[in-house]
Order: structure tokens, then C-alpha cells, then sequence
């Protein structure tokens, strides 16, 4: 500690701990926090007023819908601050490797969906706590990959509005296995697939071989979206 | 420290280059400036040179490797202030030193000591985002020099300053290259180029116009003269004498013996006219 109190600097784990913290100050102090439980609430309160025979499908589609928004298009938002705000550009000409940036990022965003699961499982759900979490773990980190490569081209929300709607219903394909109309095994070529089995399924320990298929399809379409988001920092952002 | 050679560039989305052939040289411990109008492709330049924009191979060469062959360890080594605010507004200007400080291998020992300079000592618990553009100017400053850079990229560092911060922030870039630090400046402010720089750039359209130190650039575009001042009857007059035998001229010795002396100017060209004669632009 110098005699202002600053901090010496730190590499490796601890690197990554003081980025998830000013990431943590960045969201909490946007007032994104506030965003996301507001959200959560509705999304409960809506739902504890759906019947009983409704309420398992709609958990699910709830879920994979709050995933998304705090996946995809907080990804996006932070990244359009970051971008606004110019701190992206300082970041950039910093040795900060574009990967500890994009994990960092995916860690926050998964915590954050993780507490939703435990707010809408503890109201709606409890038996799909498990099922919810392990969804999570899957879908929030790809989404929000995805939706950094995506954004990197904006640079206002205005100009990113309307194309991520569009993305958005791509997205959101896979929830039509939940709505009966589909299981065609095309479906599993959907990167969010393996996290809406999850859900479908409720139960990860009572069927272990779709459980396994749906996370290791899962890991592999994070990676995937991880080597996009890389070369999307390097090629778009300039982050060598 | 620095080489460029014959580096032009067209953005992605223009018909027209936006630089066109710049080469020079910085050696080690010099401060060169890079002085031109809006438009004319400093920013661009200072891009290329960092890396924001990735640069052709064998164009620029930053301490001694072709910036293509530099991994994310070249930045260890350099620091950049930004011309417009660069930081996490939410978080506090300590946040963000501390942040990019961890960033780094190196911390100054005398970081505190800078921060008091620069007078940001109070501030630093305050969000950057109720800062002013001074206050953000300076903050950029302590970051580009905490982790003890070897290049230092600066724009418009003096911008949004005033006087006795402008002044600090001089002294502040002097003394980084008495210490062997090579600055690259950005700026179309003609006295902070004339006060900090040992050799200038001008450019324009994208071209270097010309490179010189100021004294030199000043000397080649004035007279050799020196214009007196002195009362009059009617008020004041002029003199204009050679400065080639200038303690040898019967007029001068005459008005300095005899006259009550307004002022004495030698008749270089200021940096601003020197810019206007090279490019046949004038800077805002």
C-alpha cells in the first residue's frame, strides 16, 4: 500500500478477483442490480398467479427468458457503457488479456442469474433448484459470449435494439421442445438447447445420460462462443 | 523507441487514405509532437502507433520489434492518455487507479507523490463521473505514468486546464523525460508543442509537412532581426535591425543610449505562422 491507500498490483487469480470486483461495483452502481430484481419479482409475482398444471412450463420458459436478459443483453449494455464511457478503449491499451475480461464478465453474469434461480426455484419451484442452477451454469456464460460478439459492432443502444430483438427470437427457438411442438432432434443444434433440457427434464439425477449429453454440448457451444467473443475482441475491438 | 516507416492507412468505410506515407523517428528520452488541425489524422496516427487500429507490418517499430510481433507484454511499457474521458465513471478515481494499476507488473514509488502534484489527492474517493474534464485530464495523466512507462502517448494533455494545472502538467512531462521517458504528443496547441517539445511534426491532409525542433523551424520561417520599441514624441516607434552585427549598428547603439526602450523582440516566427507558411493552414 502506498501512503493514498492504492493498491499493489496483482496478477492470476487475484487478477481475476479484482476484475469481477469493479465489474461487480460497475453493474451494482449502474443500478442493473436493481433492474434485475425488479424483474425477478415480476416474473413471481406473475407466476404464482398461473395454475398449477401451467406453472412447470412456464417456470422454465421464465427462466431461459431471465437467462437470456441477464446474459445476452446485459453483456450487451455493458459493453455498450463500457463503450460509451471509453473505458473499453483504456482497457484495451492495458496488458489486460481479452480473455480474462470476457471471463470475468461471464462469472458475474452467471452469479447473477444464479440468484434469480434461487429467488424463482425458492417461490415456484424448489424441486427444480438443481435442474435451474446446472441450466445456468450452461446458458447464462454462452449467452453472454454471444452477446458480446454481437454488440461489439454498436455503439449505441439504439442501433443495437431492434437487430437484438431479432436475435432474440432466434434465440428463444428451442423453448418451442417446451411448448409440445416440437422434439426433432434438430433442436439440438441450437446452442440453448442443452439448458432448456435441462429445465425440461427438472430432475438432472433421474435421467444422467440426457443430464451429460445437455452439459457437455453445453460446455462445448461456451467454448465455441468463447473463440468467437476472442476473435470478435481482437478483429472488432482491437484488443490484440 | 519509436520508428515509423512509410505507414498510410484507409479506414474500412472511407474511399480516401486518411494517412498517407508518414515515417520518422523518435529516439529515446525526446519528446516529439505531432501537431495538426482537426481531421488531418493525428488520432489516427496515435492509434496505429498504439495499436487501436492494428498496423501493416513493418510500419511501426515500438522499442526496438515490429508491432506485430509485440504479444499484450508491449503495453507494460507504454502509457496512453486519452484525449476524452477514459474511465469507469461509476467507480471512484481510486478504483480506478487501483484497477489499472493491477493491471500492470510495475507500480511508481512515487505515485502518491504525483497524485499530490497534480492536485487530484482530494478526489480520488469521488466518482470520476462527477469530475470535470480538467480534473479527468489529469486523473488520465496519473494513470498513463503509475506503472513507470518507457512510451508515453499523450493527447491534448493540457486540454480543459487552467494555467496553473497546464503549468504542473509541463513540469510534470518534463520531468518524465529527464528521466529517459519518450513522449509522443498529440495536440493543435501550439505554445504546450513550443514549451514541451524537442521536435515537431506538422501535419496535414494526412501528410508530415515538415519536422524540425521549434527553435529551428522558428529561426528557418522568421527575419534575423530584432524589432525595438522605444518612446517618441508621438508616442512609440519601431526599429527594425539586422541581428548580424546588431552591437556594431549605429541606430540601435543610438536608440539605446538615448531612448527610453518599450521592448526588444527578436522577429522569429511564432510556431502558429510557421504552421501557416509549411501547410498554408491555420490551426484553431
Amino acid at each position: 500500500m502506498s501512503s493514498l491507500g492504492l493498491q499493489a498490483p496483482r496478477s492470476g487469480f487475484g487478477g481475476l478477483a479484482l476484475d469481477l470486483t469493479r465489474d461487480f461495483r460497475t453493474v451494482w452502481r449502474n443500478g442493473f442490480f436493481v433492474a434485475v430484481l425488479v424483474i425477478t419479482a415480476l416474473h413471481i409475482g406473475t407466476l404464482l398467479w398461473v395454475g398449477d398444471f401451467l406453472r412447470p412450463w412456464m417456470v422454465s420458459m421464465v427462466l431461459i427468458e431471465v437467462f437470456t436478459f441477464n446474459g445476452f443483453f446485459l453483456a450487451g449494455v455493458l459493453m455498450l457503457l463500457e463503450k460509451g464511457e471509453n473505458s473499453l478503449a483504456a482497457l484495451s491499451l492495458s496488458p489486460l488479456p481479452a480473455g480474462r475480461w470476457l471471463r470475468s464478465r461471464c462469472l458475474l453474469l452467471t452469479f447473477l442469474a444464479w440468484l434469480e434461480c434461487l429467488a424463482v426455484c425458492a417461490f415456484l419451484w424448489p424441486a427444480g433448484l438443481t435442474a435451474s442452477l446446472l441450466s445456468a451454469a450452461i446458458t447464462t456464460p454462452l449467452l453472454a459470449l454471444l452477446g458480446i460478439a454481437f454488440t461489439s459492432r454498436y455503439r449505441g443502444f439504439s442501433e443495437f435494439l431492434m437487430p437484438s430483438v431479432a436475435v432474440f427470437m432466434v434465440l428463444m427457438l428451442p423453448l418451442l421442445r417446451l411448448a409440445g411442438f416440437s422434439q426433432h432432434w434438430v433442436f439440438w443444434l441450437h446452442p440453448l438447447t442443452p439448458g432448456v433440457v435441462l429445465l425440461e427434464y427438472g430432475d438432472p439425477t433421474g435421467v444422467p445420460a440426457v443430464t451429460a449429453l445437455a452439459l457437455t454440448l453445453g460446455v462445448v457451444w461456451i467454448l465455441l462462443a468463447y473463440r468467437l467473443a476472442l476473435t470478435v475482441s481482437q478483429h472488432v475491438l482491437a484488443w490484440r | 523507441m519509436i520508428k515509423v516507416d512509410d505507414l498510410s492507412y484507409t479506414y474500412p468505410s472511407g474511399d480516401n487514405p486518411t494517412l498517407h506515407g508518414l515515417s520518422f523517428a523518435i529516439p529515446e528520452g525526446e519528446v516529439f509532437g505531432f501537431l495538426g488541425p482537426s481531421g488531418s489524422g493525428k488520432s489516427t496516427a496515435q492509434k496505429l502507433i498504439t495499436g487501436q487500429i492494428q498496423p501493416p507490418a513493418d510500419t511501426v517499430e515500438l522499442l526496438g520489434r515490429d508491432f506485430t510481433a509485440w504479444g499484450r507484454e508491449l503495453y507494460n511499457d507504454i502509457g496512453v492518455c486519452f484525449e476524452l474521458p477514459s474511465f469507469f465513471l461509476k467507480l471512484t478515481g481510486r478504483e480506478n487507479l487501483d484497477y489499472f494499476a493491477s493491471l500492470y507488473p510495475r507500480l511508481r514509488s512515487d505515485r502518491a507523490e504525483v497524485i499530490k502534484l497534480l492536485g487530484l489527492e482530494d478526489a480520488l474517493d469521488q466518482p470520476v463521473a462527477e469530475y470535470s474534464k480538467g480534473m479527468m485530464t489529469r486523473l488520465g495523466l496519473i494513470r498513463a505514468l503509475q506503472h513507470q512507462p518507457r512510451l508515453l502517448f499523450l493527447d491534448e494533455p493540457t486540454s480543459g486546464l487552467d494555467p496553473a494545472s497546464s503549468a504542473r502538467v509541463q513540469d510534470l512531462i518534463r520531468r518524465e523525460r529527464s528521466r529517459g521517458v519518450t513522449i509522443f504528443l498529440t495536440t493543435h496547441d501550439m505554445l504546450t508543442a513550443d514549451a514541451l517539445c524537442d521536435r515537431l511534426a506538422f501535419l496535414i491532409h494526412g501528410a508530415i509537412s515538415c519536422v524540425g525542433s521549434p527553435r529551428t523551424l522558428k529561426q528557418e520561417n522568421g527575419k534575423d532581426q530584432v524589432k525595438v520599441v522605444y518612446e517618441s514624441d508621438d508616442g512609440a516607434e519601431e526599429l527594425l535591425v539586422d541581428l548580424k552585427g546588431l552591437g556594431q549598428d549605429a541606430r540601435f547603439q543610438d536608440v539605446l543610449r538615448r531612448r527610453s526602450i518599450l521592448s526588444i523582440h527578436s522577429q522569429e516566427a511564432t510556431l502558429s505562422e510557421v504552421f501557416i507558411r509549411q501547410t498554408g493552414v491555420a490551426l484553431e
